[in-house]
């Protein structure tokens, strides 16, 4: 768990600093939207802030700023912040806009001759209560609100220090907001409800959102509990194209009629902190028919997926406990993406990975071959398989791998691992920490290296080594001379150390002059060593970056 | 031989290609040419598609909507994020550095700054847009109706009704 940073994203504090108020918000809005619209619109008919149809005790237990509430919230929040899409926002030249002057000297008005496409551009990027003031400003503003498609967060009607000391009224802002826009909605963002006290209009939400054509949805149920159940009403959402939902229990599948699709444009899932039924993964999988991105963090429960898509192309598993996850036909598939996943019940059993049909399978990792048992095809890969035809997986060029090298069975596993991969060109080490279980290191596993035989991946096809985290012991050494002395278009080992310190950096550095005497298989091989604090900026996996298919390297930051 | 000689050179346009070592010439509405990077121009969606689709890159490209004072200031913008390709931190901070003090500029000259916007859209250059029409954005926020009318020069022309209806709406609610 030692990567997960979490921490706020600075640029949407930022963001909330600017947005004062929470009740005054959507008064223009809806005046508008009455004058627009004459028909009644639904929302009136929800709950009035002050009539709340609540329990007592729910409603008091809402509108205090209960504190422990909001320590959970923050980081439930951090996390879906760490984990999910940001909106877009940016404040470059927010200084001079506070000073801006009357910027037209001759008084012309220029704006209002730009075309509508540049105007709803502007105004899909101010946050809700700007863009519905925008409407008006003139008989030219007046309309365009209501053709920008909606690009709403309800973080948008947060007060300034980002605090929810209402939640009621941002809850009931919210449906106001959803029933006055007519839609489309492009995104909507929902984090600052405690869904469990608002059911009915966590369902009138979800049909409203599948009226309203919305295409990208972030859902985020306010704890506690973790486990409350997402209503079905959610599959009514046919246009979604992007869904990320957080602190849920998955919807049952089992009503969706046989064969059915559910999301027939769904390009990307994401589920954070979700519980979920093995079969109903497995079959929104199967009934999204464009899935392409699928991404699982903190999952409440054991995971357990097997996997049949002819269209998805990125796999990620992170900070959760995974029994089986097997690719059975994913011709697609062009990456499967493993952070920080354990097995059940301590290391006694391994988490078991399955290669089966996955010919684009370009990039996997982190494996760790000391606690994952990998098995492609039939075959599950033993310290001492042999490899054949088929035990390998050809397609794979980028692969990484999490190692303890402390360990002559790790070393040996590390071995056919890198077996099963012949055509690897990139190689990802990361030097795993586990306590020093077996203090008889050193020499018997730097001869094991020597005594190692050949691995084709090392010797003809790994142009770049990355070797993170590493600790200066002699058995990552070994492995480093053994890369060096046997692979043939070696162009760069990038040894990486990580939060060191001086003292370590100098002490790494002089084990590392033991690399200078090494005859190195390819002329062109530059070995650079180098530090990075953890903290720092790419210092820490993003399952975004890693999920965003136009970078050529998931694990490359 | 000649296949394998074929295929070097076809390799070499290929290199040359990608590294954006080609030069490109755009012509604003005025005549005046301007000769810039591939990699510079590809920042274009549109110039980008013409120069794939295997548009006339010899001949140039003439650009009737944008005149030189604007074009100058779009290829400033293009050739900063063309032509480098920030890999460190410090280079990433550098690039914001350059596009806060590029907008900050713009924002002092509003009339320039819908020029330019009009240029980063029809040219589809999707960065500088989003530069510009967020800093229009940025102007809006946090101000009442009637202060962004006086910041942009926008006439008031509802009518009476409507403003009536709006007068109601607000002390109902």
């Amino acid at each position: 768990m030692g990567r997960l940073a979490i921490r706020p994203n600075r640029s949407r504090l930022t963001w909330l600093r600017e947005n004062k108020n929470t009740q005054t918000l959507t008064k223009r809005t809806l005046s508008q939207h009455r004058k627009k619209f004459p028909n009644p619109s639904p929302d009136q008919k929800l709950p009035h802030p002050h009539r709340s149809s609540l329990s007592p005790r729910a409603s008091s237990s809402m509108d205090e700023p209960v504190a422990v509430v909001d320590v959970v919230h923050t980081i439930a929040m951090g996390l879906i912040d760490y984990l999910f899409p940001h909106p877009p926002v940016s404040n470059l030249c927010a200084a001079t806009a506070a000073a801006a002057a009357p910027s037209s000297p001759d008084g012309a008005d220029r704006i209002s001759c730009l075309p509508d496409e540049i105007l709803r551009n502007v105004i899909s990027r101010l946050p809700l209560k700007a863009a519905a003031s925008t409407t008006a400003l003139s008989s030219r503003w007046s309309r365009l609100w209501y053709s920008v498609p909606l690009f709403f967060a309800d973080t948008h009607l947060l007060p300034s220090d980002g605090r929810i000391t209402h939640p009621i009224s941002v809850t009931n802002a919210v449906s106001r907001v959803l029933a006055a826009h007519p839609g489309p909605f492009h995104r909507v963002d929902l984090s600052c409800s405690i869904m469990e006290a608002h059911l009915p209009e966590l369902d009138r939400w979800l049909q409203l959102l599948a009226a309203k054509a919305v295409e990208e949805l972030v859902f985020a149920n306010r704890p506690w509990p973790i486990n409350l159940r997402l209503p079905a009403t959610l599959f009514s959402c046919t246009s979604l194209r992007r869904l990320y939902i957080g602190v849920w229990r998955f919807p049952n599948t089992a009503g969706l009629p046989q064969g059915s699709t559910a999301f027939p444009h769904l390009l990307e899932l994401g589920l954070c902190c979700v519980l979920m039924e093995d079969r109903d993964l497995e079959s929104i999988i199967s009934r999204s028919p464009v899935l392409e991105i699928l991404t699982v963090v903190l999952s409440q429960n054991v995971v357990r997926l097997r996997f049949v898509s002819h269209s998805l192309r990125c796999v990620q598993l992170g900070f959760s406990c995974v029994a089986d996850l097997a690719a059975v036909d994913a011709p697609c598939l062009d990456r499967l993406l493993l952070s920080d996943i354990w097995a059940t019940e301590g290391r006694k059993f391994s988490t078991r990975i399955k290669i089966g049909l996955a010919q684009g399978l370009r990039s996997l990792g982190y494996l760790e071959p000391g606690r994952h048992l990998l098995q492609i095809g039939t075959t599950t890969i033993k310290a001492r398989t042999r490899a054949t035809p088929s035990t390998m997986v050809p397609s794979v060029r980028i692969l990484a791998l999490k190692v303890y090298f402390g360990t002559l069975n790790e070393a040996q596993m590390l071995c056919s691992f890198l077996q099963c991969f012949p055509n690897v060109e990139t190689l990802h080490l990361k030097s795993d920490k586990a306590d020093e279980l077996n203090n008889a290191t050193g020499e018997h596993k730097a001869m094991f290296w020597k005594g190692a035989g050949e691995i084709e991946c090392i010797k003809s096809h790994v142009k770049k080594m990355v070797f993170d985290e590493f600790q200066g012991k002699q058995s990552e050494l070994a492995f480093i001379k053994f890369v060096m002395e046997r692979a043939q278009v070696l162009q760069k080992i990038d040894i990486i150390s990580t939060n060191a310190s001086c003292t370590t950096l100098e002490k790494n550095k002089l084990v590392l002059k033991a690399l200078d005497s090494v005859k190195p298989a390819s002329k062109n091989c530059q070995v650079v060593y180098s530090t990075h604090a953890l903290l720092e900026e790419g210092g820490s996996w993003s399952f975004q970056r890693a999920s965003d298919l136009s970078r050529s390297d998931p694990f490359e930051f | 031989m000649a296949s394998g000689s074929g295929a070097a050179a076809a390799a070499a346009d290929a290199e040359e290609k990608e590294s954006g070592s080609r030069m490109i010439t755009l012509t604003s509405n005025e005549g005046k040419a301007f000769v810039v990077t591939e990699a510079s121009a590809r920042q274009s969606a549109t110039i980008r598609s013409m120069v794939d689709d295997g548009g006339c890159v010899d001949k140039g490209f003439p650009l009737p909507n944008v005149d030189s004072k604007t074009l100058a200031r779009v290829i400033q913008y293009s050739d900063e994020h063309g032509n480098k390709e920030p890999h460190t931190v410090d280079e990433r901070a550098a690039l914001a550095k350059f596009d806060r003090d590029f907008i900050a500029e713009l924002d002092a000259d509003k009339a320039f700054l819908y020029d330019v916007t009009m240029a980063a859209n029809y040219l589809h250059i999707q960065g500088l847009l989003a530069l510009t029409t967020q800093c229009v954005a940025d102007t809006i926020k946090g101000k009442t109706p009637e202060e962004i009318r006086t910041a942009f020069g926008i006439e008031y022309d509802l009518t009476a009704q409507d403003e009536k209806e709006i007068k109601e709406e607000d002390t109902h609610a």
